[in-house]
């Protein structure tokens, strides 16, 4: 048996022990859900996506789980597989489609005094191109700085600050109203 | 208020009216056990591969139909495993034919009939049309609606939110849904003249989407979210076509209409009667087709035959059938090599179909071209990229 065939086969035996079992994955795993989920709902628009695009996250966190020697950065790092899974998710050519649905979508529960103008805001981001929904999440729901956002998805500053500024443009002109007002004049 | 202290706030807000239920450990550990095995198989399927390679360039050089009678070597271009790094894939090892005879993309370049090219801004255009002596480019993606202007020397005239362009059933007229002013309108103008004027045509629709020319009447999705399709009549006039919930196909000459019926019986192609008068009402229409599960696609140029996206039953688009426009008779059947996935189907002339195709081992796109007979070449080289690039996208058809 050569030096060759003794490597695979340990390879082989080592990836059949669950990289990610044991106590250390589940703590983190149900520590780190709860916020992936909800980040996820914002970039997806619907709760069912957001959970197969979190499962699929974790599952890749649990695989890599044992080569992940840095655990100050397990944080990050499921971030940027949550938003590499749901980029990959819409820019895939079979996502690029419509298929045919005999019910309407549904609609989330509203659990707050959901106002006009909030819904409107919301269907804003809904249309968003990924990039610009992204940067949004990113830094006005995950509060990240533009150099934080522009780390996890790996684009520029620059990018960052033009995705905003256009999206902030967009806004301005599809949902005309308060926005845009300062502290003293609202 | 500022409008980031607002966006913050609704975010904040909206979170928490979502009702999700989190994956346990166990679903986890089966979701990584499916991945890990599908990366096994694709790895024994490279193998596979080269076992095959090794065997087949001699047959190949000796297949019927192949003029040059050379065997075909083509090397993979971004094989992803250690095993395909000496593996030509199914779509380099297939012979490469003449460009397309349509419009199309590659890359930011479009190439236009009568040879012309323009290039596009950055961005991953599904499909475009000539207007003004540039083009106009839209991203039809179910997320994310962006239009472009491009002008007849290649500067950006405009980009905002829209939808995709259509062709008038002559090429004179080209249309699209602009939400770049801050209302909802379709546009319409010249796809040649560049002195034409624009022309707004009014809609209440929320998300509408254009489909295609009935006449001189723009069909188009009411909403591409709810369904609904209707034809605009003029003014603030809007037939209602009843019993479909989305449209995919218009031939404007046979009055054909090829779209959505119901989760029953999905794909049909309709019969769409006379539309005369500026009259707001609601037409039913009718269907001698058979319930078939495929996705509708183009017609072909003398509206005889329909293009149709088949779906496999692991949910990828897998290839294309073609079915006769009158009466959904079956006239052609061609599934990709294994893997391989097809994004788009479009008419190259009333015999063969072109599809753009992606495969996810080798991360491999091309174009192919199918004939009735179900021949097949390729009518593009093979470009590598991951699943994100599309470097291929069709111009609207009549």
């Amino acid at each position: 048996m050569g030096f060759g065939r003794t490597l695979h086969d340990a390879r082989e035996a080592r990836s059949e022990v669950a990289p990610g079992s044991g106590t250390e994955f589940e703590e983190w795993m149900a520590q780190r859900q709860p916020a992936l989920l909800r980040t996820a709902c914002l970039l997806a628009g619907d709760p069912h996506t957001a959970e197969d695009v979190v499962q699929a996250t974790l599952a890749k966190m649990y695989l890599a789980w044992d080569r992940l020697a840095d655990r100050e950065h397990l944080d990050s790092y499921a971030r940027r597989t949550l938003l590499n899974e749901y980029r990959s998710l819409w820019r895939r050519p079979w996502r690029r489609r419509e298929h045919v649905t005999s019910e309407l979508p549904e609609a989330a529960a509203p659990a707050i005094d959901w106002d006009g103008r909030r819904e409107a805001l919301w269907q804003f981001v809904c249309t968003l191109p990924a990039r610009q929904r992204m940067v949004i999440v990113l830094r006005y729901y995950e509060e990240l700085s533009e150099a934080e956002t522009a780390r996890t998805l790996g684009i520029s500053v620059g990018t960052v600050k033009s995705s905003t500024s256009r999206a902030l443009s967009s806004l301005r002109a599809r949902v005309p109203g308060e926005a845009g007002l300062s502290e003293e004049e609202a | 208020m500022t409008e980031q202290d607002e966006l913050s706030r609704m975010l904040h807000e909206k979170v928490q009216a979502f009702d999700v239920r989190p994956s346990d450990v166990p679903q986890v550990e089966a979701r990584a056990g499916r991945i890990r095995a599908r990366r096994r198989v694709a790895a024994v399927a490279a193998v596979a591969a080269a076992v095959v390679a090794a065997a087949v360039p001699a047959a190949l050089a000796l297949r019927p139909g192949d003029p040059s009678g050379a065997p075909v070597h083509p090397r993979p271009t971004a094989p992803t495993t250690s095993a395909s790094t000496t593996t030509p894939s199914a779509l380099s090892r297939m012979r490469q034919g003449g460009d397309p005879k349509v419009d199309w993309r590659q890359g930011r370049t479009v190439h236009l009939a009568g040879g012309r090219t323009l290039t596009l801004p950055d961005g991953i255009w599904d499909t475009f049309a000539p207007y003004r002596g540039g083009v106009v480019a839209g991203s039809t993606n179910d997320i994310a609606d962006e239009v472009v202007v491009v002008g007849a020397d290649g500067s950006v005239v405009s980009r905002g939110q829209g939808s995709a362009p259509v062709l008038s059933p002559d090429g004179s007229t080209v249309t699209w849904w602009s939400h770049s002013d801050g209302g909802s309108a379709f546009i319409s103008g010249p796809s040649s003249d560049a002195g034409g004027a624009d022309t707004r045509l009014p809609t209440t629709a929320r998300r509408p989407r254009a489909v295609g020319y009935l006449g001189d009447r723009l069909v188009y999705r009411v909403d591409s979210d709810t369904g609904g399709v209707a034809v605009s009549c003029g003014g603030s006039c809007t037939i209602t076509i009843s019993g479909m919930t989305m449209g995919r196909a218009v031939d404007s000459g046979r009055r054909l209409l090829a779209g959505y019926a119901d989760a029953t019986c999905p794909t049909k192609v309709f019969h769409v009667p006379d539309l005369p008068g500026s009259a707001s009402r609601t037409v039913h229409v009718t269907s001698s087709w058979p319930c078939v599960r495929e996705t509708p696609a183009t017609f072909s140029p003398d509206g005889s035959k329909l293009a149709l996206e088949h779906q496999g039953a692991d949910g990828r688009f897998d290839g294309v059938r073609v079915r006769d426009s009158a009466s959904g008779e079956l006239l052609m059947s061609y599934r990709t090599p294994v893997g391989v996935e097809v994004g788009s189907a479009v008419w190259d002339d009333d015999s063969h179909v072109l599809l753009d195709v992606y495969s996810p081992s080798y991360h491999q796109w091309t174009l192919l071209r199918v004939g009735l007979d179900r021949s097949v070449e390729r009518a593009a080289p093979v470009i590598p990229g991951d699943d994100t690039q599309k470097p291929f996208s069709f111009g609207a058809q009549p």
